[in-house]
C-alpha cells in the first residue's frame, strides 16, 4: 500500500553560518536551552562566594596563623583550572550526556560508574542538609540578631536566638529552602534559571554593596563606628582594641608572620568549594555548542570569577576591619570574650560600618539568598543523577517521568524525600551530622577523580568520540585531555591529602572516611548488579546499555 | 501495576516474539550509521527500524592548500598533512554530523557566492552518501536475515528515496505496510507543519487521512507497529523550544519557552488505532518512553553530533510489548 501521492521536489536552501567555514541546509532545528551566561551563573553558584566568605575560610586565620589567603585563592584556582579543563574537555567528548555517572559508567565500567555517582549524590544530599541547617543558623537567626542589634530591637534579637537555638524552627526554615527549591525545579529550564539567573544578580549586588561601603568607610571610620555600636553592648569605649588584646591573651596570634605549613590547610579549606566549577556537566544535554571549547572554558571563566572574587574581597576586609582585628574577631567567636550575639561576618561587620538599618536589611537579604541558590543548584545532581539511571534502566522508567513543562516529578519528589529525611536528621540528630557532613564532602571528590581518569583514558577508549572533540591536539605525543584528566586526578589527590591529613578541615577520624566509602561502594556494586539480574530475568542485558556499539 | 512491582516482575514470553532496535535522527553522521547496522549483531535482534532524517544538516569544506588539508572543526581550525590525517579529520567531521567536502579554496569562495551551486553541491554530497551507506548496508546485512526498515523523515530531500528503493538490505518502506516478523509496520516519514518548511510537510487534516487510509489497511490495528517520524502531540515525547516567525526561540525570563510541538494527527490516529507499539523520532530532545491507552510510544531522542547512537531495543510478543530498554551506542 502506498499512501503518499507523487510530491513536487522541495527547494534546498543552504547559507554558510557566521563566516566560520561551514554551510548549513534550512532544517529542522535544535535549540539548546542553556546559554553559556547561564551555565558560567551555575558553576560560579557552585562556589558560592557570600557563604565561603562568611563561614568557609577567615576560621583559618585561628586555626592556622600565618596562613596566607591569597596564596591559598590562588593555588586553589590552579587545582580548579586543571579540573574544569580535565573534565570539559571530557564533556566536549560526549555532550549531550551529563553527568559523573554517564561519563564514567561508559568509559571506565557501569559498576564504577554507580560508585562514584553514589558517591556524587551522598556528598550533595548531605550539603543540601547542610544549606538547610545554614538558612536558620547562619542566615536568618544572625540576620535577625544583626539587624536588632544595629536597629536596637530586642524583638529581633529575641526571634534571632529562637531561630538560632529552636530544632523546630530551624527544620521549618529548611524545610521551606527545600519546598521553594522543590517548585523553582520542578518549573523546567525556564523557571529554574530565571530564579539561578536572578538571585545571582541580588547576591552579586549585594557583594558590590559590601565592597562599596567598606572602600567608604572602613580603616579608622570602621574602628569609629564598631565602638560607638558596641558601647551600649559592652559598656566599654574602645570594644575594637579591646577583642584584639582579649585574643592575643587567649593565645591567639593576630599579627602572625607568613607561614608555608600553615598556607596548606587553607589551601584545602578553598578547594573545599573551588573546585566544583565543574558541574555544569550535569547539564550539558541543554547547554548550547558542549562539543566545543566552550564548556571548559566557562568553567575556568567561573573559577577564576570566584577567586577574584575572594581575593579582592579579602584584601577590603583585611584593609576595613584590621588585619588583627578581622583575625581576633573570628578566632573569638563563640567564646565568652567575643561580645555579640551575632557572629563576625562580613555581612554583620558591614552592616556596622554602613551604620544603617536599611542597609543592614539589604545586605543580609542578598546573602540569605545564597542558600536557597546553592540549594536549587545542588538539587539537579541528584536528580538528573536518577534520571540517567532510569534511562539506563537501573531503576523503574516512571523515575524519568517529565511534567509539560519538562519537570521531572518523580525524580524529583523522590530527592525532596530523601533530602527531608537525611535533614531531619541534620536538625533533631545533634552532633552526628556534622561528623558525617564532613565526611561526605570527601565523597564528592570521588568523581573528581574518577572523571580526571576518564580524561586520561577517553582517546584510548573511545577515539572517535576524542575525535570529535573540543581539541585533538597533543604535547609531547600525548593528548591535551589526557593530559588535563592526570591534571585533574593530581589536583583532586591534593585535596584528598589536605581533608585526611589536616583534622581542622573536618574530617577527624580519616578512617570513619574508609569505612563510609566502602559501604557506599557496595551499596553501588549491590544496586548495580541487582539491577542487571532484575532485568535479566525480564530478558533485557544491561550490559549492552553501557557498551558502545563497533562503527566498523 | 504499580511501576516498582512492575520493575521487578519476571517477564513470561512465550519465546516467538520479535526483537526490533530502533533508531531515529541520525542526519548524516557516519559513524551512527554504521552502527545502525551493527545494531543487530550487538543487541542481537532481529531486525532494525529506522525512524527518519537520515541527511546531514551541515556541510564543512575541507580546503587544500599547499601542504594538504585544513578544516574548522569544534571550534578550531585542524590541518592534516597525511591520507591519514585526512582520513582522520573527516571522520571527525562526520562524527560532528556534518558532511566533510573537499575543496580548493576556489570552489569554497564560489559556494559563498552562489545560492544555487551551494544547493547543488550540498544535494550531489547527500546522494554520495546515501549511496554509500546504502552499499554499506547490502555488504553487511545482505547474507543475513536481518533488514533495516527506512524511512526517510521531514527533513531529507526527495532524492534519497530511490536510493533506499535500490537496496537489498534495506527495505524502504515510508507510506506502506511491511511484514515485520508476525507484526505488521506501518511507516510514515510525513510531520505536521514546522518553522523551517521542510520537505515533507503537511497540514494537521491531511496528516489525519492519510494516517487513516494507511491504518485502514492494517489486518490487526491491536498488534501493529506504526513508524512514524513525528511523535504525537503533547506525549511528552515532543517538547521543543516555542519559535517566533524568525525562527528565534520565543524566550522568557531570558530563557526559551518549551512547548508541544508534535502532531495531533498522530495522537488521534493513535488514540484511534491504539496499536501495539509507535516509534518516533524528530525531537531529538525529547526522549522518553509513554503510554498512550494501551500503546507504548517510544522516542529514543538522537544525539547525532556526538557520533552516539540513541536508540531502543523493544521485545514484542504477539499482544504485548515484553520489554523496552533505551540504549546509547
Amino acid at each position: 500500500m502506498d499512501a503518499n501521492p507523487p510530491v513536487q521536489p522541495g527547494r534546498m536552501v543552504v547559507t554558510e553560518v557566521g563566516g566560520a567555514g561551514l554551510f548549513a541546509r534550512q532544517s529542522t532545528g535544535l535549540v539548546r536551552e542553556v546559554s553559556p551566561v547561564s551555565t558560567y551563573i551555575f558553576n560560579v553558584i557552585a562556589g558560592v562566594p557570600p557563604i565561603v566568605l562568611a563561614i568557609s575560610i577567615f576560621w583559618t586565620l585561628g586555626a592556622y596563623p600565618g596562613a596566607n589567603l591569597y596564596i591559598a585563592y590562588w593555588l586553589a584556582f590552579v587545582a580548579a583550572v586543571a579540573i574544569a579543563l580535565g573534565i570539559g574537555l571530557v564533556s566536549s567528548a560526549m555532550p549531550r550526556t551529563g553527568g559523573d555517572y554517564i561519563l564514567v559508567s561508559r568509559i571506565i565500567h557501569p559498576a564504577v560508574g554507580l560508585i562514584s555517582s553514589f558517591c556524587e549524590t551522598a556528598g550533595v544530599i548531605l550539603s543540601i542538609a547542610f544549606w538547610g541547617l545554614g538558612s536558620a543558623t547562619v542566615a536568618s537567626g544572625p540576620a535577625l540578631i544583626s539587624i536588632g542589634l544595629i536597629a536596637n530591637s530586642p524583638t529581633l534579637i529575641s526571634w534571632g536566638n529562637t531561630v538560632e537555638s529552636s530544632h523546630w524552627w530551624q527544620f521549618a526554615i529548611g524545610m521551606g529552602v527545600f519546598l521553594l527549591s522543590a517548585f523553582v525545579v520542578s518549573g523546567g529550564w525556564r523557571r529554574y534559571l530565571r530564579f539561578q539567573n536572578g538571585a545571582f544578580i541580588l547576591v552579586g549586588i549585594g557583594l558590590l554593596l559590601t565592597a562599596i561601603t567598606l572602600l567608604i568607610a572602613g580603616g579608622d571610620s570602621f574602628i569609629s563606628h564598631f565602638n560607638s555600636f558596641s558601647r551600649p553592648i559592652t559598656q566599654q569605649p574602645d570594644t575594637y582594641h579591646t577583642m584584639i588584646a582579649a585574643a592575643q591573651k587567649a593565645g591567639i596570634t593576630t599579627h602572625p608572620g607568613f607561614s608555608v605549613d600553615n598556607t596548606w590547610p587553607a589551601v584545602g579549606a578553598v578547594m573545599g568549594f573551588l573546585v566544583y566549577n565543574w558541574i555544569s556537566i550535569y547539564i550539558a544535554g541543554e547547554v548550547r555548542r558542549a562539543n566545543t571549547w566552550q564548556i571548559p572554558l566557562t568553567m575556568v571563566a567561573s573559577a577564576l570569577t570566584l577567586t577574584v572574587i575572594l581575593t579582592v574581597l579579602t584584601w577590603i576586609f583585611f584593609n576595613a576591619f584590621g588585619g588583627d582585628f578581622f583575625t581576633a574577631a573570628n578566632a573569638l567567636s563563640g567564646s565568652s570574650d567575643y561580645p555579640f550575639a551575632a557572629p563576625p561576618y562580613y555581612v554583620f561587620l558591614t552592616s556596622i560600618a554602613g551604620g544603617s538599618i536599611l542597609l543592614a536589611l539589604i545586605l543580609w537579604i542578598t546573602f540569605a539568598i545564597s542558600f536557597p541558590m546553592i540549594t536549587y543548584n545542588n538539587f539537579m545532581i541528584p536528580v538528573r543523577t536518577l534520571f540517567a539511571y532510569a534511562f539506563d534502566g537501573l531503576v523503574p522508567m516512571r523515575v524519568s517521568h517529565v511534567s509539560r513543562r519538562h519537570a521531572p516529578t518523580v525524580a524529583l519528589a523522590v530527592v525532596f524525600v530523601l533530602n527531608a529525611a537525611v535533614f531531619a536528621w541534620a536538625v533533631f540528630g545533634g552532633t552526628g551530622f556534622f561528623t558525617v557532613f564532613a565526611v561526605a564532602i570527601l565523597f564528592s571528590i570521588v568523581p573528581i577523580t574518577l572523571l580526571g581518569v576518564v580524561g586520561i583514558v577517553l582517546p584510548f577508549r573511545r577515539p572517535d568520540a576524542w575525535r570529535a572533540s573540543a581539541t585533538t591536539r597533543t604535547v609531547a605525543g600525548i593528548p591535551i585531555v589526557s593530559i588535563a584528566g592526570a591534571a585533574t586526578v593530581i589536583a583532586s589527590l591534593f585535596d584528598w591529602f589536605f581533608f585526611l591529613h589536616y583534622p581542622g578541615l573536618g574530617v577527624t577520624n580519616p578512617g570513619a572516611f574508609l569505612i563510609s566509602f566502602a559501604v557506599l561502594a557496595v551499596l553501588a556494586l549491590a544496586f548495580y548488579y541487582g539491577a542487571r539480574l532484575v532485568r535479566a530475568r525480564q530478558g533485557m542485558d544491561l550490559t549492552r546499555t553501557y557498551g558502545e556499539i563497533p562503527p566498523e | 501495576m504499580s511501576p516498582v512491582v512492575d520493575f521487578f516482575r519476571k517477564q513470561r514470553s512465550n519465546g516467538l516474539g520479535l526483537r526490533l532496535f530502533f533508531a531515529a535522527d541520525i542526519h548524516g553522521n557516519d559513524v551512527c550509521w554504521r552502527k545502525f547496522l551493527n545494531a543487530a549483531g550487538f543487541y542481537q535482534v532481529d531486525a532494525l527500524v529506522m525512524g527518519g532524517d537520515l541527511c546531514g544538516k551541515a556541510l564543512v569544506p575541507v580546503v587544500a592548500n599547499h601542504q594538504g588539508y585544513s578544516a574548522h572543526v569544534g571550534g578550531e581550525t585542524r590541518h592534516a598533512d597525511t591520507p591519514e590525517e585526512l582520513e582522520q579529520l573527516e571522520r571527525a567531521i562526520r562524527m560532528n554530523g556534518f558532511y566533510p567536502w573537499r575543496a580548493s579554496p576556489q570552489m569554497v569562495e564560489e559556494l559563498r557566492q552562489d545560492e544555487q551551486l551551494r544547493a547543488q553541491t550540498f544535494e550531489r554530497v547527500i546522494v554520495e552518501d546515501i549511496t554509500r551507506w546504502v552499499s554499506l548496508a547490502d555488504a553487511k546485512l545482505a547474507t543475513t536475515e536481518i533488514r533495516a526498515y527506512v524511512i526517510p523523515g521531514n527533513d531529507d530531500p526527495w532524492s534519497i528515496d530511490q536510493l533506499l528503493e535500490g537496496s537489498r538490505a534495506v527495505v524502504s518502506c515510508d507510506g506502506r505496510i511491511t511484514q515485520i516478523g508476525s507484526h505488521e509496520l506501518l511507516s510514515f516519514a510525513w510531520s505536521n507543519r514546522t518553522p523551517w518548511n521542510s520537505y515533507r510537510e503537511l497540514d494537521e487534516d491531511d496528516l489525519y487521512r492519510r494516517l487513516r487510509t494507511l491504518s485502514d489497511g492494517l489486518e490487526s490495528q491491536r498488534t501493529a507497529i506504526l513508524n512514524v517520524h513525528v511523535p504525537p502531540y503533547d506525549s511528552g515525547l515532543d517538547m521543543a523550544p516555542e519559535l517566533d516567525q524568525t525562527l528565534r526561540p520565543v524566550l522568557g525570563g531570558g530563557q526559551p519557552r518549551m512547548i508541544p510541538v508534535g502532531s495531533k494527527a498522530v495522537r488521534q490516529i493513535i488514540e484511534e488505532v491504539q496499536p501495539l507499539l509507535t516509534l518516533h523520532g524528530h525531537i531529538h530532545e525529547s526522549q522518553g518512553i509513554t503510554r498512550i491507552g494501551r500503546t507504548v510510544a517510544i522516542n529514543p531522542g538522537s544525539e547525532h553530533n556526538s557520533g552516539r547512537l540513541l536508540g531502543c531495543i523493544v521485545g514484542l510478543d504477539d499482544n504485548q510489548v515484553r520489554t523496552h530498554q533505551l540504549v546509547a551506542g
